[in-house]
C-alpha cells in the first residue's frame, strides 16, 4: 500500500535569501548589496508556532517580509500550503496575500487613526471583496471583534480611545479578517507592558486552538516566545545557527549564541541574577557588507576555533529534529 | 542620624492639559541613602520618568510640582531653584533611554565630554581630554582615544549608553539616575550594561536610581525597590524579600506575568484591564478595577503600611494571595 502524502506545512521556506542595496539610493548612490539574510530554511506545520528570535539587525522582519513578499528574493522559495509562491505577481499576489497576515509590533503605528474599529476591521474583508453587502459587513466584524475579546461597542470607536493591548486586539481582529491559515507576528508584543503581553500572548494562543492557525513569531528576547512557540529558530547575522523543540532549546541549547541569548534574559529572581556567570559575549553584530569567512559567530564567541574562523558550520542535525551550525556544539 | 541623600516627600506633579489635569505623580515619598541603589518600577505612565524628571528640577509647563517637597542632603531644593540648578549635571547626573536625544549629533564624542568637563569640573583641554579617554575605558570603550574622535552615529547602540554613562559620570555624580537605560537594547547588550553599572556602583559608591518596566533589570542591579502604579507606590521594600513574597496584589501580578524561562504553566497570567486614566483617577485604590480580591473597602485609600517583611505595601488586604484562583485556572 502507497504511503499517504503528508499533507503540506502551512508554510515552507527553502534556502531564503534577501538583498538590499548599501547605503542611500540615488543616482550616484553605489550598487553594493549585501545579504540581510541567507539559506535560510525552515517550515511551519498546520496549527504550529515557530519562534522567531534573534537580536536587532539579525534580519528577522526581512524574513518575514520575504514571506509575505514584501522584500525581494535574491534565492530561494518560499510555499504557503505547498503552493511554490516566490515569483507569485499581480493578481496571484493579491489572492495571496489575503492568506497570510501581519500583525506588528506597535499597535500604534499600524492603525489608521481616522477609521473607526469597524472601518478598520472591515477593510480588507471589503477590498478583497468577501462581503455582498454592509450588513454582512458589520456582522463579520462584530463576529471579530468578539473573537478577540473586545467589548461590543468598540466598533464605533477610534484607536485611541483604546489601551495598547485593546489596540494589538484590533490588528489581530483585522488580521482574522480573512481567515487567513498563516500569521507573521513581528514582535506583537514587544511595545506593550508585562502585565498585557500576557493577554495577547494567551489570545494568540486561543485563536490558534480555535482556527487552526500557523504562526511565525518574532521576538528579540527568549523568554516571550517560550510560551507560545512550539519550536524556535535562532537567527544569527542573516543566519539560522539552531531550531528545534522548545524545550530542547530552553533545556539544552547547542549553539553558543543560544546559550549567551538564555544568559541574557533578565529573571525577577534577584540572588540568581546577581549570582549569574554570564555568558554574554562581548562584540557586536558583524558587518554584513563583509562577513567574516567562517562561522558569522566566531568573532564573539568563546568557543572559536581555527576551523571556525576558516569555514561556515553547516546547519545540520546534533540530535533527532535539533539542528544547529556550530563545529563545537554544546 | 544624617540625613539621606535625596529625600522626596508627598511629591505632587500635574499636567495642565486641554482634557483636564493629569495627575501624573500623586503623593511620592521615597529616600536614597548614599550608595544606594533603588529600582523604581512600573507599567508605563505610572508617574516613574515625571517623578526623576521632577528630582532633576526639569518639570516645565504645561506640567508643575502642586505639592510636596525635594531635598538633597537635608537641604530644600523646590525653594532653591539657582542651588538645584547647580546640582543637575554635577552631583545628580541622569541616563535616558535614548543616547541619541541627549547628544548633539555634528559633534564628536569626545568635544562633548570635554565641553561637559571643562564647563563643570573647570579643567584645561588636554587635561579634560585625558579624563575623557580614562572615562572611555572605565566604561569599556576599548581604543578610548581613537572613539572619542567620532560622531555619536559611529557608536552602537550599546556603545552609545556607555557614551551617555562616562558622560554622566564625569562630573563625578554622588547620584545616577537611569531612565530605561537598557530598554532599546539587545538582552545581550542590556545585559552588559547592567554588569557595568553594577561595576561603577561598586567601585565609585554611586547611589542609582533605576527607572526600568522590566523586574530582572531591577533584581540585577538593585538593592530596594519601589513599585508604582497610577502615580503612587503602591509597595516598597528591599528587592529580595519583596520580589519573593509581593504583598500587594499589583506588585503580585506584574511578578507573575513577567516570563520565565523555567515556568511550567502552559499559559501565561495576564493581569485583565488596564491602568485607569490619570485625569480624574480614582480618589480610593486606583488597582481596584483590576484586582482580583478587592471590595468595598478599598473604595477608601490605603495607607502605605508596614509589611513585617521590612517593606510597605499600600493595600488592606497585604499579604493575601490575590492570583490564586487565577493560578489554578492557568494550569488546567
Ligand atoms: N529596506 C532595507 N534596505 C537596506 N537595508 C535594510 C532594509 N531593511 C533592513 N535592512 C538591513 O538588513 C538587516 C536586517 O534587518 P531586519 O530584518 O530589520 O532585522 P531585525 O528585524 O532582526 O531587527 C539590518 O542590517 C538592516 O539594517
Ligand atoms: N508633558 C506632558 N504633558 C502631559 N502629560 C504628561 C507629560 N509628561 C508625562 N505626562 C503624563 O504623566 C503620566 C506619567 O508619565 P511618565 O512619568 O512618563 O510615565 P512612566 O512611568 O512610563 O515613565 C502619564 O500619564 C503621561 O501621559
Ligand atoms: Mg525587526
Ligand atoms: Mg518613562
Amino acid at each position: 500500500m502507497p504511503e499517504p502524502t503528508p499533507p503540506a506545512p502551512t508554510l515552507a521556506v527553502e534556502d531564503l535569501a534577501v538583498e538590499y542595496r548599501v547605503g542611500q539610493s540615488g543616482f550616484l548612490a553605489s550598487r553594493q548589496t549585501f545579504r540581510a539574510v541567507e539559506g535560510v530554511t525552515f517550515a511551519i506545520a498546520r496549527g504550529e508556532t515557530l519562534g522567531l528570535v534573534g537580536e536587532s539587525g539579525s534580519g528577522k522582519s526581512t524574513v518575514g517580509r520575504a514571506i509575505l513578499r514584501r522584500a525581494p528574493l535574491a534565492a530561494g522559495r518560499v510555499l504557503l500550503e505547498g503552493e511554490d509562491i516566490s515569483h507569485a505577481r499581480g493578481r496571484q499576489l493579491q489572492r495571496l496575500r489575503a492568506r497570510m497576515q501581519l500583525v506588528l509590533q506597535d499597535p500604534y503605528a499600524s492603525l489608521n487613526p481616522r477609521m473607526s474599529v469597524a472601518d478598520i476591521v472591515a477593510e480588507p474583508l471589503i477590498v478583497h471583496r468577501r462581503v455582498a453587502s454592509k450588513a454582512q459587513a458589520r456582522a463579520r466584524v462584530a463576529e471579530l471583534l468578539h473573537l478577540v475579546g473586545l467589548p461590543e461597542d468598540a466598533h464605533t470607536r477610534y484607536p485611541h480611545a483604546f489601551s495598547g493591548g485593546q489596540r494589538q486586539r484590533i490588528g489581530i481582529a483585522r488580521a482574522l479578517a480573512l481567515e487567513p491559515p498563516l500569521i507573521v507576528a513581528d514582535e506583537p508584543v514587544s511595545a506593550l507592558d508585562v502585565s498585557v503581553r500576557a493577554q495577547v500572548i494567551n489570545l494568540m494562543q486561543d485563536l490558534q486552538e480555535k482556527l487552526g492557525l500557523s504562526y511565525l513569531c518574532i521576538a528579540h528576547d527568549l523568554a516571550i516566545v517560550r510560551h507560545i512557540s512550539h519550536r524556535i529558530a535562532i537567527l544569527y547575522a542573516g543566519r539560522v545557527v539552531e531550531i528545534a523543540g522548545r524545550d530542547a532549546i530552553y533545556d539544552a541549547p547547542k549553539h553558543p549564541y543560544t546559550e549567551a541569548l538564555l544568559a541574557a534574559v533578565p529573571v525577577t529572581d534577584p540572588a540568581v541574577q546577581r549570582g549569574r556567570a554570564r555568558a554574554v559575549p562581548r562584540g557586536e553584530l558583524p558587518d554584513l557588507t563583509r562577513p567574516p569567512p567562517g562561522c558569522r559567530y566566531a568573532p564573539r564567541c568563546p568557543r572559536a576555533s581555527d576551523l571556525c574562523h576558516a569555514r561556515q558550520p553547516p546547519l545540520e542535525a546534533k540530535a533527532p529534529g535539533h539542528l544547529a551550525a556550530c563545529w563545537h556544539p554544546g | 542620624m544624617s540625613a539621606p541623600l535625596l529625600a522626596i516627600d508627598h511629591l505632587e506633579v500635574v499636567f495642565d492639559t486641554r482634557g483636564g489635569a493629569v495627575e501624573a505623580v500623586r503623593g511620592v515619598s521615597l529616600a536614597v541613602a548614599r550608595g544606594e541603589t533603588l529600582g523604581l518600577v512600573g507599567e508605563s505612565g505610572c508617574g516613574k520618568s515625571v517623578t526623576a524628571q521632577a528630582v532633576m528640577g526639569l518639570i516645565d509647563p504645561p506640567g508643575r510640582i502642586l505639592a510636596g517637597d525635594i531635598r538633597w542632603e537635608g537641604r530644600s531644593l523646590t525653594r532653591d531653584p539657582k542651588g538645584w540648578a547647580r546640582l543637575r549635571g554635577s552631583e545628580i547626573a541622569m541616563v535616558f533611554q535614548d543616547p541619541m536625544t541627549s547628544l548633539n549629533p555634528l559633534m564628536s564624542v569626545g568635544d562633548q565630554i570635554v565641553e561637559t568637563l571643562r564647563y563643570h569640573k573647570r579643567l584645561g583641554r588636554s587635561a579634560a581630554r585625558r579624563r575623557a579617554a580614562e572615562l572611555f575605558g572605565q566604561v569599556g570603550i576599548g581604543a578610548p582615544e581613537r572613539r572619542l574622535d567620532q560622531l555619536p552615529h559611529e557608536f552602537s547602540g550599546g556603545m552609545r549608553q556607555r557614551v551617555m554613562i562616562a558622560m554622566a559620570l564625569a562630573c563625578e555624580p554622588k547620584l545616577l539616575i537611569a531612565d530605561e537605560p537598557t530598554t532599546a537594547l539587545d538582552v545581550t547588550v542590556q545585559a552588559q550594561i547592567v554588569d557595568l553599572l553594577n561595576e561603577l556602583q561598586a567601585e565609585l559608591g554611586l547611589a542609582i536610581i533605576l527607572i526600568t518596566h522590566d523586574l530582572g533589570v531591577a533584581a540585577g542591579l538593585c538593592r530596594d525597590v519601589a513599585v508604582m502604579y497610577a502615580g503612587r507606590i503602591v509597595e516598597m521594600g528591599p528587592i529580595d524579600t519583596l520580589f519573593a513574597a509581593p504583598a500587594h496584589p499589583y506588585s503580585q501580578g506584574l511578578l507573575r506575568s513577567t516570563p520565565t524561562l523555567t515556568a511550567s504553566e502552559r499559559r501565561l497570567v495576564a493581569i485583565p484591564g488596564a491602568p485607569p486614566r490619570l485625569i480624574g483617577p480614582p480618589t480610593g485604590c486606583a488597582f481596584l478595577a483590576r484586582c482580583p480580591i478587592g471590595d468595598e473597602a478599598c473604595r477608601r485609600l490605603p495607607p502605605l503600611a508596614p509589611t513585617g517583611a521590612g517593606g510597605r505595601a499600600a493595600c488592606f488586604k497585604a499579604g493575601r494571595d490575590a492570583w490564586a484562583d487565577a493560578r489554578e485556572a492557568a494550569a488546567n
